[in-house]
């Protein structure tokens, strides 16, 4: 089985105190791995996944075979097309309606043509019962439904993997658990963090980690 | 503590300097993405750039033409006073077509759009950067160089051109009733003079310099905010930068257009 994610003695550049000692990771494509830890560890984490963040980390970290903090920019939008992202904050943008912050990640990426992705779109807020919410701004949104939303923005482009972070935890269970089995049909490969319990998360995760002051650790339901 | 104001004045000088090397990456990356524009959103960055000029442009018109309106007054009352005072009433049309047309009108326009539009811009994006909507799109593979700033630096370019042309007519109007009711000067003279004074070319000028202040307007105010750290306190930060930036760049462009014309 290959590795979706493979990151060895990773640490960020810019000193984090949460995160003084190297840790190492692996993901394999079709596992959904969840990791319960702090919001400062799974920012830093989930940001050099991405790219985000300059400098490049000490250590390696690989996303699809792929480099993330060593790509050149253009590389890296091109790189990241490949990936669905939900950070905290959500990052909704808030002056388009729903149904546009799904479509301009698409149309502007360059992946659909602006027809396109308003049929992809709809599909997909359709699929995670926002079909009625298309025209409202973010803001406009309760809570739980926001958080929806952006899952929906992740999965829009169809992506490879999936990078959430501490998603859903503003849902009721019952709905968590079937927004992420959808997630999980539409993307079976999958990092996700969390900063508390989530009984839907651990239920779908193939592996379960905790990430304290002792280090990454496989933890177990009862553990984590 | 001359020892401290020397410090002070090389850390002023260095931060200047990282600044400027900062500005200048950033416009080299606003040029690379004007060429790697993806095909697929023209027709959205198309409706893009028509909403920023409906709000700088359209909506700004009672607001610039107020202001325009009362410039022409004060400035041809008190010009053409003067000018007949000393004889010089023949003169009046080449006073107000270097004055207002050439260089007030302008400036002028390019300060307005600044404290409607600049701050606007600066305090959008500094707040997309709070709230993460840059950090998400960007983690979806969109370059925040074509979706929030390349539609906002043609559409602010196009606005204040038009915005300026609209300005210059409106004061020159507004001072011929002046000049008329107060002044006694006639019509004719007045066109006469102006006339004599200014050549289509100046229209394609001041269309250009509009041009040229809007789009560096709009770049400066949209770096500023990009750069906006993550705290809240960084958005009237930023829209302070964007507006003092964008203030000396204006007016650096309306120097050197100056110069220009009165060197060649």
């Amino acid at each position: 089985m290959t590795a979706a994610i493979s990151a060895t003695q990773l640490k960020p550049r810019l000193p984090l105190a949460e995160w003084p000692d190297p840790v190492s990771l692996e993901v394999d494509e079709g596992g959904w791995v969840v990791i319960r830890t702090t919001p400062a560890r799974s920012g830093a984490l989930l940001r050099l996944c991405v790219g985000l963040d300059e400098p490049a980390p000490h250590g390696n970290i690989e996303l699809l075979g792929h480099r993330p903090g060593q790509l050149r920019r253009d590389a890296a939008f091109h790189f990241r097309r490949a990936l669905g992202v939900a950070l905290q904050p959500d990052g909704l943008v808030s002056n388009l309606p729903m149904l546009r912050n799904l479509v301009v990640p698409l149309v502007y990426s360059g992946q659909r043509s602006p027809d396109e992705a308003d049929r992809r779109a709809r599909a997909v807020l359709d699929a995670l019962h926002l079909g009625d919410w298309t025209d409202a701004r973010p803001s406009e949104l309760p809570p739980d439904l926001r958080q929806v939303a952006a899952l929906a923005r992740a999965l829009a482009p169809e992506p490879k993997l999936l990078l959430l972070e501490d998603p859903l935890n503003a849902v009721r269970s019952r709905q968590a658990l079937e927004v992420l089995e959808y997630c999980k049909r539409q993307v079976p490969t999958a990092l996700v963090t969390v900063f508390r319990r989530s009984e839907p998360l651990y239920d779908l995760a193939d592996a379960l980690m905790l990430w304290d002051a002792r280090g990454l650790v496989a933890a177990t339901e009862g553990v984590a | 503590m001359l020892l401290d104001a020397i410090a002070a004045t090389g850390q002023g000088a260095r931060g200047l300097g990282a600044s400027s090397a900062v500005l200048t990456r950033f416009a080299g990356a606003v040029v690379r993405a004007t060429w790697s524009y993806p095909r697929t959103a023209y027709r959205l960055w198309w409706r893009s750039v028509t909403n920023q000029v409906r709000f700088t442009a359209a909506d700004a018109i009672p607001f610039v033409g107020t202001v325009a309106v009362a410039v022409g007054g004060i400035v041809i009352v008190e010009a053409s006073a003067q000018a007949v005072r000393f004889g010089l009433s023949d003169t009046l049309g080449r006073l107000l077509a270097s004055v207002v047309v050439r260089e007030l009108g302008p400036l002028l326009t390019a300060i307005l759009v600044i404290g409607r539009s600049g701050t606007a811009i600066a305090a959008e994006l500094a707040a997309c950067r709070v709230y993460g909507e840059t950090d998400a799109l960007e983690a979806m593979g969109v370059n925040p160089l074509h979706y929030f700033v390349l539609p906002r630096i043609l559409g602010v370019g196009i606005s204040v051109a038009a915005l300026t042309l609209l300005f210059d007519a409106v004061t020159l109007s507004s001072g011929l009733l002046a000049a008329r009711l107060i002044q006694k000067i006639s019509l004719a003279d007045y066109v006469g003079s102006l006339r004599l004074a200014m050549q289509p070319w100046d229209i394609v000028e001041v269309s250009i310099k509009g041009m040229i202040a809007g789009m560096g307007i709009a770049a400066l105010c949209s770096f500023e905010g990009l750069r906006a750290g993550r705290a809240p306190t960084e958005i009237p930060r930023a829209v302070t930068r964007g507006v003092v930036a964008s203030l000396l760049f204006v007016v650096g462009l309306a120097g050197l257009f100056a110069v220009v014309r009165y060197t060649r």
